[in-house]
Order: C-alpha cells, then structure tokens, then sequence
C-alpha cells in the first residue's frame, strides 16, 4: 500500500477533502519529550475506526460501495488480473471520507507543512525587517516569485505537496520511495476539482468551516485517479 | 552538489552552531540572527511532530531501507523545496544536524557527510575542556575542520 491518504486544505487553512485509503495514526501519547518519542521506533496508537464508522458521510460512501467500485474496475483495465482489482476495491471501501477533518491529525498535519512552507520561502527572499508588509502580500500573489515546498519525508512516509496559486493546498501521503506525484497533484486540481467543484453550480466555491466537499461525482473521479495509478499499490 | 549552509541545534531545539557557505548562485539569503533561532527551533518542532503523523500501515518501512537506521527513524529527515533541500539527521543524544543543500544532492552521499561532521563535533567540540554543553559552539578548529570538509564536497 504506497498511497496513504489525500488531503485538501483551502486558503482559510480548513481540511476541504480528505480522504484516507489507509488510517493516519492518532497518536494520543502523552509519553516522553519530543528528541525521545522520535527515537523510540514504536508510538502508541490508536484505531480511527469508531470515529470513523460515526460519521454519516462514511455510511453513506459504504452503501453506494458498489456503483463506485465498477467505475474503478472499468478504468483499471491496464491491472488486468482480478486479485489486484478485489485489493483497489477493498483498499477504497475500508477507507474514509471526510471523517477527520477536524482531528487532531489533520491540523498537525497542516501546522508541519504551513512551518516548512513558511521556512522555505523566507529563507530566499529578504529578512523581515528590510521588507514591508505590503511587499510581503504582493510577494505572495506574484507569479512563480518564491522558492515553492515540494515535499518532505521521513524514513516512514513521505508528503507530497502542491499549492495552488488561490491558496488552495493539495496534498498526498505515500511511501517514501515514491517519485515526486505534484504533476499528478496538479492534475487533480485542473481536471477533478475544476471540473466537478468549481464547475458544478451546486458546489460551493468558498467553504465555511466544518463545510467539505461531498460531490459523489468529485470523490469517485479522485479515487479513480488514484487507484489507476501504478503506485496505488505497490 | 554544493552545501549552502549548516546548523546544529541541541536536543532541547536551541542553535548551536549556524554558518552559511559561500557558494555560486546560493538561493539562501542572509537572514536576522533572530530568523535562523526561529528557523531551527521550528525545524526541531516539526521535526518531532512529523513522528506522529506516521501512517500505521508505513510504521515499519524503514526497516526496509537501504539507509543507516541507527537514529532518526521516525523523525523528518528530508525537506524539498524547488531551490533547495534540507536533510536533518538526530543522533541518539538528540544533537540535530542540519544541512541545506542544492535539489541535486542524494541521500546516501549526505549520510557520509553526517558521518564527517559528527566526528568533528565529538573531536573538537566535546573534548574541548572549555565547551559547555548546550550553549553555542565557539571553537575555531572545529570552524576551520568542518569548512574543509564542506569545500571538498562542495568543489
């Protein structure tokens, strides 16, 4: 299993989209400091299952289980061999949609990328004192103007990461020995979410909090994406 | 595959040791000695909570790999930025090294690196009866070794 988990954050820092093929530990520990808790190999964790089966969104996904899995199968007909079909489709129905928006997880996840996102670009351009604030704001909205993050790994995993220039933030958890995926994060954003969120006249384009998305159409055609890749599975 | 700058923080995420290198077309600017605390005492922090985003299904992956896995094997160890990367190696004490270095720079030749420069700290750093440990590394043999070091790899 190479391709952990999806996730969208939008420019007001909320998750939008997540979506999990395989559970990102909520590690609850309250052991040690953090120089001995990263050297120890072994963390408590704790299974998201419960809060996972809680949520009415995951219900909902479970029972349209089926219509999802055939449009996985019909593009995934470069897999051939049926045993690898069953394991995408099992990946893809015990995974979760949407239901940890809110965790714990999600915002550490978030506060590590915004920290190095945060490093990266001010350790190119002019210490804060010499800059103003509005050369800072148009700095931002400058085109291809900053030193961009790509992604960043530890010998577990790795985090894949792509920004949009409207602050919109794709990101992908894999393997570590996976090639860099923010082509396909790109294409995610240019051909799934334009087409079925920012085109679509029901889907809201500005989201309040605790608001994600929940467009069938956008969830299949991003799993599809996923599943067809050669790296879904490894 | 030039080096464009070290720092070395301690296990309580204070900066050590900070030096930028010259080096031809380094995308590092120089900063406010205030921004490169801040820079690592961030990193330290990031460091540690990345160990905590684990997905279970990966926690034994670095098992498999071909890296030295004596230390550092939950904590972040590589950061890519289109400019350049950042490797961050803990020892078991929990003395982080850090290296910014060109995008083109591979993981198995900066473990040899890590290597040199920890000999340096443990040699000229430690044994150094006037060193105080966690307080800021003012030793000039230690300055001189560790810069040849870097021009070698950087040549």
């Amino acid at each position: 299993m190479a391709i952990y988990s999806f996730w969208v954050y939008d420019r007001h820092c909320n998750c939008i989209y997540q979506r999990e093929y395989s559970p990102l530990t909520a590690s609850t520990s309250t052991s040690a400091s953090a120089t001995t808790t990263s050297q120890t190999g072994s963390t408590p964790r704790l299974s998201q299952s419960n809060s996972a089966l809680n949520n009415s969104s995951v219900q909902r996904f479970q029972q349209s289980g089926a219509d999802n899995s055939d449009t996985t199968i019909s593009n995934n007909t470069s897999l051939g061999s049926s045993s690898v079909n069953n394991k995408i489709q099992e990946l893809l129905n015990n995974g979760s949609i949407n239901a940890i928006n809110d965790n714990n997880v999600s915002k550490l996840l978030f506060g590590t990328l915004f920290s190095l996102r945060k490093i990266s670009i001010s350790l190119t351009s002019a210490p804060a004192s010499e800059t103003t604030d509005d050369e800072v704001f148009s700095s931002h909205t400058s085109l291809n103007k900053f030193n961009e993050l790509k992604s960043f790994q530890t010998l577990n995993y790795k985090v894949h990461f792509y920004e949009t220039l409207t602050g919109l933030k794709f990101l992908v958890v894999t393997d570590p020995t996976i090639r860099d995926l923010q082509l396909e994060l790109r294409n995610i954003y240019e051909n799934h979410y334009l087409n079925y969120v920012v085109r679509n006249q029901l889907c809201q384009v500005e989201f309040k909090e605790h608001e994600v998305i929940s467009n069938d159409k956008f969830i299949q055609s991003v799993d599809a994406f996923w599943s067809g890749l050669p790296e879904f599975i490894s | 595959m030039p080096i464009f700058s070290i720092y070395i923080t301690s296990k309580s995420g204070s900066l050590l040791y900070q030096k930028d290198f010259k080096v031809l077309n380094n995308p590092i600017t120089k900063q406010n000695s205030n921004d490169y605390l801040v820079i690592a005492s961030t990193l330290h922090g990031v460091h540690a909570i990345s160990a905590k985003l684990t997905p279970a299904a990966s926690a034994k992956n670095y098992l498999s790999s071909k890296l030295p896995t004596n230390s550092n094997k939950t904590g972040l160890r590589m950061i890519t930025t289109s400019q350049f990367k950042i490797y961050m190696n803990q020892t078991v004490t929990g003395l982080e090294i850090i290296l910014f270095t060109s995008p083109d720079m591979g993981q198995t030749k900066i473990s040899g690196i890590y290597d040199k420069i920890y000999q340096l700290y443990c040699d000229y750093v430690l044994k150094n009866p006037f060193y105080q440990l966690e307080m800021p590394i003012r030793c000039k043999l230690f300055d001189d070794k560790l810069l040849s070091v870097v021009t070698t790899t950087n040549v």
